[in-house]
């Protein structure tokens, strides 16, 4: 496999771009044609990722099972960025991701919108957002990597605030916005500083500094130390570890770890197959995969792997007590994706790119069906709140049935696609090279909590009597459709890296992609052990979450109420939202108050207003001078004389002295 | 005639200086203090005519004729002059019925 399936590649990334520029300029007012041509720029990515990756996985011996496609972009003297394509395993998996999971998302889309208003918008926006993810995921360098990781963030912002007569939507959407920019502004600035420290090694010439694959090389020739001899240390780190930690705030910011998460639950204002795509499929797993793609970075240190999944087991653990508590279906999923990220980013730095790759991927393919699922209910009752659905089990049986088959692979009931990649990151918490016990119980009780939240959820939804108004009824054929396009993979996809068939995963094993990502060697060995206590503690989960909930044996009320703060706690997401309202409208906003009466009163009052004023008083005293009076320029023109004449004496008496 | 004037002491370039710097004091003070426009021109005419038997005394004292030749463009450039303030002088006077130059004072800032 070699550059000469280059242009499959660019078709996986224009294919979209060009289906947004057709809907949303061209076909405005046929709709129909909108959807159609944003449904086959998708299908086209999809089947081109689908050919690439089959000649991938099918490449011989000693054959190159990727390649990258690189033009120059911009040339300005020594610096030359480049914008391409790289399709190697890594990269062609996650366009599967995001061209198979937005197929049917796009199918979907079509009975969802239905009727509404910015139906056209709605495929145009969406189409530009498949492009920014797949540029991202197609991106041989760094620098295209961040011009599409802001487009994916426009996107975002675009289509959570779709609906922008609603105010919560556009306040969720600029939330989202500003959120990421803090993260964004540390990914950039350690860019910048990995770009410049690099070329400014001579051992580096030749190369180009914003390259995935010429890092790379670098980096595993030991370019690394050399880098940490050659730069003074900041903020007690050396330079390219401080460079891989800021390069992580990216992804914190835009994979919503802690403590940037708070946009993520917010953006569920969008329409649900926005979330269901961008903030629980694709979009927010961006970071995991940019993480997976620079893994060389971190590889080097551990305290910088560490710190990666210390944020990824916190944000696991806190996402999912918060979402013990919720009510609306769709955060109950945002705080579960939530976790399940910090599940990915916790297994990148337990055990590097595979086990968070294989996770993302399956959780792919779960959340998206599950939000499709709440989608499709939220059509049918007119509600959000779980507390007005109830016995829907019945009404909507496709439903039903999906979004059953979405829990347990979420729950990793054993054998569908979640327990597998669950039970790696778990095996990577007992077992791997930075095997950490505090991490390994974060995970299990992780495990439990998701299993009760999820048939609390379950639980409500579905069974018991209906308490909403109207009826429900089940959504037409063109939703129902992709959730079960969609379950197929929820259950299956898992078995792909299960390490007792294909001899190992022969996905997610061998050289994995061009940049090197780091992946054990040898099969991968199934801990039955581990196994067992993993779903030991889902199915706890499962069984109290069922008693509380489904079978009502233990009063969900009473002890609310013996837990009352606690419940507080969580339902106020650990006031988290608070404090920032607090650092913005206190702290920050004292701070530009102090700034306000500083330029008010020093600058414009003191320097600005100063001196218009000394020039104005020295106009005023110069314009007497000006009496219009022949008889006073007489006067002046003769003192000047008598000052020319006096000057010329006293300076020809000094010359002569001296 | 020859023995009185030869018992005066011979005029010297001094003499011609000292005239020429009355001659110009006499036309400054006018100047300065005069009201009367057609006075004032006067005595710049005063004036110039000091700066010209200065540029002849010096001329003479010299043995050149440069001076003298300074003296023909400066009494050309004061003829035009006199004919440039006299229309001007004309002007004012039918504008306001008078010469004083203090009445003539709009460019007052």
């Amino acid at each position: 496999m070699g550059p000469e399936l280059a242009p499959f590649a660019w078709a996986i990334l224009f294919a979209p771009l060009a289906a947004a520029g057709v809907a949303g300029l061209l076909v405005r007012r046929r709709r129909g044609l909108a959807a159609a041509v944003a449904v086959s720029g998708m299908a086209v990515g999809l089947l081109c990722t689908l050919y690439l990756l089959a000649r991938s996985l099918g490449a011989g011996e000693g054959e190159p099972t990727g390649f990258v496609h690189n033009v120059d972009w911009i040339r300005a003297g020594a610096f030359t960025a480049r914008f391409g394509v790289v399709a190697d395993r890594l990269s062609l998996l996650m366009a599967l991701v995001v061209t198979g999971v937005g197929t049917p998302i796009f199918v979907y889309s079509i009975g969802y919108m239905h009727g509404d208003e910015g139906y056209g918008r709605f495929f145009a926006c969406l189409s530009l957002f498949a492009f920014s993810m797949l540029g991202i995921v197609l991106s041989t360098n760094l620098l295209q990597t961040f011009v599409f990781w802001e487009l994916v963030g426009l996107s975002s912002y675009l289509l959570i605030g779709f609906w922008f007569g609603k105010d919560s939507a556009v306040e969720a959407g600029k939330k989202a916005f500003m959120v990421n920019r803090v993260g964004d502004f540390g990914f950039l600035t350690g860019i910048i500083l990995l770009c410049w420290s690099a070329a400014s090694l001579p051992s580096f010439a030749g190369r180009n500094p914003l390259d995935f694959a010429d890092l790379a090389a670098f980096y595993r020739a030991g370019g690394y130390e050399e880098l940490a001899k050659a730069s003074p240390h900041l903020l007690g780190l050396p330079v390219p570890a401080l460079a891989a930690l800021l390069v992580f705030c990216g992804a914190v910011g835009k994979s919503a770890q802690f403590p940037l998460h708070v946009w993520l639950p917010d953006a569920m204002e969008g329409p649900t197959p926005v979330s269901a795509l961008m903030h629980a499929a694709t979009m927010v797993a961006a970071g995991v995969y940019m993480i997976c793609r620079v893994f060389f970075l971190f590889e080097p240190f551990p305290e910088a792997l560490h710190a990666v999944a210390w944020i990824g087991g916190l944000t696991a653990f806190m996402a999912a007590t918060i979402a013990l508590v919720q009510t609306d279906i769709k955060k109950v999923l945002a705080y579960s994706t939530l976790s399940q990220l910090g599940y990915m980013v916790m297994a990148v730095g337990l055990a590097g790119a595979t086990a968070g790759m294989f996770h993302l991927t399956t959780h792919a393919f779960f959340k998206a069906l599950l939000f499709l699922c709440s989608g499709s209910v939220i059509h049918a009752c007119h509600s959000q709140e779980i507390t007005e659905m109830g016995g829907l089990r019945k009404a909507m049986p496709s439903t039903f049935w999906t979004w059953i088959i979405g829990t347990a692979a979420l729950v990793a009931v054993p054998g569908t696609a979640g327990f597998f990649s669950k039970d790696e990151i778990l095996a990577a918490a007992a077992h791997g090279e930075h095997a950490s016990l505090p991490l390994l119980v974060v995970g299990l009780v992780t495990a439990g909590l998701t299993a009760f939240y999820m048939l609390r959820c379950t639980a409500l939804t579905f069974f018991g009597e209906y308490r909403g108004h109207g009826h429900p009824h089940e959504s037409p054929a063109v939703m129902t459709l992709p959730l079960w396009f969609l379950a197929v993979p929820a259950l299956l996809v898992g078995w792909l890296g299960f390490p007792l068939l294909f001899h190992g995963h022969p996905w997610f094993q061998g050289e994995f992609g061009i940049t090197g990502v780091k992946v054990h060697e040898g099969p991968h060995e199934f801990h039955l052990p581990l196994a067992l206590v993993g779903t030991a503690f889902a199915a706890a989960g499962g069984i109290l979450g069922w008693m509380v909930f489904g079978a009502r044996r233990i009063d969900a009320a009473a002890w609310k109420e013996r837990l009352l703060p606690l419940h507080t706690l969580l339902s106020r997401k650990y006031f988290l939202d608070e404090f920032y309202l607090w650092l913005v409208r206190t702290v920050q906003q004292g701070i530009a108050e102090c700034s306000d009466f500083f330029e008010q009163n020093v600058l414009i009052r003191g320097v600005v207003d100063g001196l218009s004023a000394a020039v104005k008083a020295s106009g005023r005293a110069l314009r007497e001078l000006q009496t219009g009076s022949i008889h006073t320029y007489v006067r002046f023109a003769l003192a000047g004389s008598v000052l020319v004449v006096a000057w010329v004496i006293l300076s020809a008496a000094r010359g002569g002295n001296g | 005639m020859t023995p009185l004037l030869a018992a005066l002491p011979p005029v010297t370039v001094q003499h011609y200086l000292l005239l020429s710097g009355l001659l110009f004091a006499v036309g400054l003070v006018g100047v300065l203090f005069r009201r009367n426009i057609i006075i004032v021109l006067m005595c710049l005419e005063l004036m110039l005519s000091a700066a010209n038997l200065a540029f002849v005394a010096f001329s003479r004292v010299h043995g050149n004729l440069q001076g003298q030749v300074m003296v023909f463009f400066s009494i050309a450039v004061a003829a035009a002059e006199a004919a440039v303030a006299l229309s001007i002088i004309i002007a004012l006077y039918r504008a306001r019925g008078g010469v004083d130059v203090e009445d003539a004072a709009e460019m007052k800032g």
